[in-house]
């Protein structure tokens, strides 16, 4: 394989995989900050070593385990501080996203129709909590809202649209 | 999933996790049951993240300059490599190193065009393929839109007609036109100069709007924006902008004053050619538009630019249909939303009996490819006599399912066979749809 065929390779690769990539890497460290400067870095390293990546094996379990890595050292480098979970966990979750990986294909693409099902007024909220930068804080200021309340109407909402997606997909005989 | 988990994962999602949290969270996670649905719910956390960031961008945008290189746009994939190629290129050379101060060398490349739309550049503009190094010196979009990453990685995307005048890998000057600007952390202090106006960006997204005469106008979408501007007596005024904040500048005045955010909302206008400017060198022909044999560009009545489109009526012609067809995508995050679809028209001795309409119709898929039709509106019939130019438009949800909206333009003749609709030519210009604001969503949800 020539270099822009790699290029190619990569491109398609990356594209198809970064969703789960940056899932996974909130997984294990839920900070958004955090979440994107690992996912910078994992991007970086993937581009860097894709000539070892192998053909035909799987280039998520591949990018999985450069993400564990980078999570540990991200943590080794800034001591015990925040989000932490367990070597073992983290280990087990790796594990776990990989052999679940189809499913949250399939999760992300029920999400769709599910959040359009949503009341407007729910809708808005996600929007609002989800935009950069935005935090419950700053959007119950923006709604005149207590915090305690906006965090519970995304609880709400969020497990809505749990229990949306996996009838979806008991529908589509998926789950 | 249990109630406990739950909550340590909403705590999570949240950032609000204790120490005590942790603990729990770790023991939990021990269970297979529980750590699969954890990742469920971590992943439906970033999915929504990622959905609603994809809403926020304007639909020009293919690239970001961190971490998410993926594309959205057409002719994405072909080019995918050579963008690839010149990102990575850039990236690993610059590392995201400090910006340089405005005014390089005019031999150094200041920015990368990185993603283009129906972009027709201005004769003269050099080589403007997908890639190309762009030097300091004047980008001249006639129409259509253009997207360029300055060496900063700072992004903006050129809606034309624009002007944009490169001056450093971190700093332009608009001349004239709309931009929206991303500036990523690497990128602070992105600086936009237009008419004696300084917009210095902390990191944000921010719109700025400058017609080629009038009152420059700017709207922050997210984070910080200091506007800077030299009063009369020679002292400096800074304003700084957070989100959903918006100003106006009068140029002449050298003064910034107050507007609202709803004024700038609409900056972005899907439909590609609305204004019938660009015609791809053929006189008659409107780019991006299906336009019957007697509809031609012509100059002698325009409602703005230098460009409407005429339709000449014939005595065997009984009915007119323009259209845009597949260029404005539409994603899941905007089902729901209230679109606003409209076009001026001006037309003289029309029949009793005929009307003119604007309609959108929305499909689940391109037309053409398998792309089903599941909803449309149609305004008003507009009839009579429109002496100068009258504006007709519609109000529509964008129904769930939809991927691809159109536009067209009809003629709708009278029922007395042969009768004539008009002896008279019509002229349409400035084509537009507006997202409305979510509050106008609303409202339009509860009139329903």
């Amino acid at each position: 394989m020539d270099k822009r065929d790699r290029v190619d390779e990569f491109i398609r690769l990356f594209t198809e995989f970064e969703p789960r990539v940056h899932a996974y890497v909130l997984s294990l460290t839920p900070d958004w900050t955090e979440a994107e400067e690992i996912l910078q870095e994992t991007n970086a390293v993937l581009w860097a070593k894709f000539d070892e990546f192998e053909p035909g094996s799987s280039f998520f379990a591949w990018a999985c385990q450069i993400v564990r890595f980078k999570v540990m050292e991200y943590q080794r480098s800034r001591g015990r501080r925040g989000m932490q979970l367990d070597p073992a966990v983290l280990e087990q979750i790796e594990a776990d996203t990989v052999s679940m990986a189809d499913e949250l294909v399939d999760r992300q693409r029920a999400l769709s129709s599910c959040l359009a099902k949503l009341p407007a007024r729910d809708r808005d909220l996600i929007q609002r909590r989800y935009i950069d930068s935005a935090t419950p804080q700053s959007v119950a200021q923006q709604l005149g809202r207590t915090t305690e309340a906006v965090y519970k109407a995304l609880q709400r909402i969020r497990r809505a649209l749990h229990e949306c997606i996996t009838r979806t997909l008991r529908t589509e005989g998926r789950a | 999933m249990n109630d406990r988990l739950e909550q340590l994962a909403e705590r999570l999602c949240e950032q609000r996790l204790d120490a005590a949290d942790l603990d729990a969270l770790n023991d939990l996670l021990l269970d297979d049951e529980a750590r699969r649905d954890y990742i469920r719910h971590v992943h439906l956390h970033a999915a929504l993240k990622r959905q609603v960031r994809l809403q926020a961008e304007p639909a020009s945008r293919m690239l970001r300059p961190s971490h998410s290189w993926r594309g959205r746009s057409i002719g994405w994939l072909t080019a995918a490599a050579l963008i690839a190629l010149a990102v990575t290129a850039w990236f690993v050379s610059s590392s995201f190193t400090t910006p340089t101060q405005p005014h390089d060398s005019q031999s150094t490349a200041v920015a990368l065009l990185s993603d283009t739309r129906d972009a027709v550049f201005a004769e003269g503009q050099g080589a403007m393929q997908l890639g190309a190094d762009l030097p300091p010196g004047l980008i001249d979009l006639r129409s259509g839109a253009a997207q360029m990453m300055f060496k900063s990685t700072a992004v903006v995307d050129l809606t034309g007609p624009c002007r944009l005048k490169l001056t450093g890998t971190n700093a332009a000057e608009l001349i004239g036109g709309t931009l929206n600007a991303y500036v990523p952390e690497a990128a602070r202090g992105f600086e936009i100069r237009c008419r004696g106006l300084r917009l210095i960006d902390h990191g944000t997204r921010f719109v700025v709007d400058a017609a080629p005469s009038g009152p420059v106008r700017i709207l922050v979408t997210e984070g910080l924006v200091e506007l800077r501007t030299r009063l009369a007596g020679g002292d400096e005024q800074s304003i700084w902008l957070t989100a959903m904040q918006a100003r106006q500048y009068d140029p002449e005045a050298g003064r910034i004053s107050e507007l609202s955010p709803d004024a700038m909302v609409n900056t972005n206008n899907p439909v590609v050619n609305a204004g019938f400017e660009d015609a791809a060198e053929v006189a008659t022909h409107a780019t991006a538009w299906k336009l019957p044999h007697d509809v031609q560009r012509r100059s002698e009545q325009v409602r703005s630019g230098s460009y409407a489109i005429c339709w000449t009526p014939s005595e065997d012609v009984q009915s007119l249909q323009i259209r845009q067809d597949n260029r404005m995508p539409i994603t899941p995050a905007q089902w729901g939303r209230t679109i606003s679809t409209s076009v001026w028209v001006q037309a003289e001795q029309l029949d009793p009996d005929t009307g003119i309409v604007v309609k959108t119709a929305f499909f689940d898929g391109l037309l053409g490819e398998g792309g089903k039709l599941i909803g449309s509106a149609t305004s008003d019939r507009m009839v009579g006599d429109a002496t100068g130019w009258r504006q007709i438009s519609v109000q529509q949800a964008i129904p769930a399912g939809a991927r691809n909206m159109n536009f067209q333009i009809l003629i709708i003749p009278s029922h007395r066979s042969g009768e004539p609709i008009t002896t008279s030519p019509v002229y349409f210009d400035d084509a537009r749809i507006d997202m409305l604001p979510i509050a106008a969503t609303q409202e339009h949800f509860q009139e329903q």
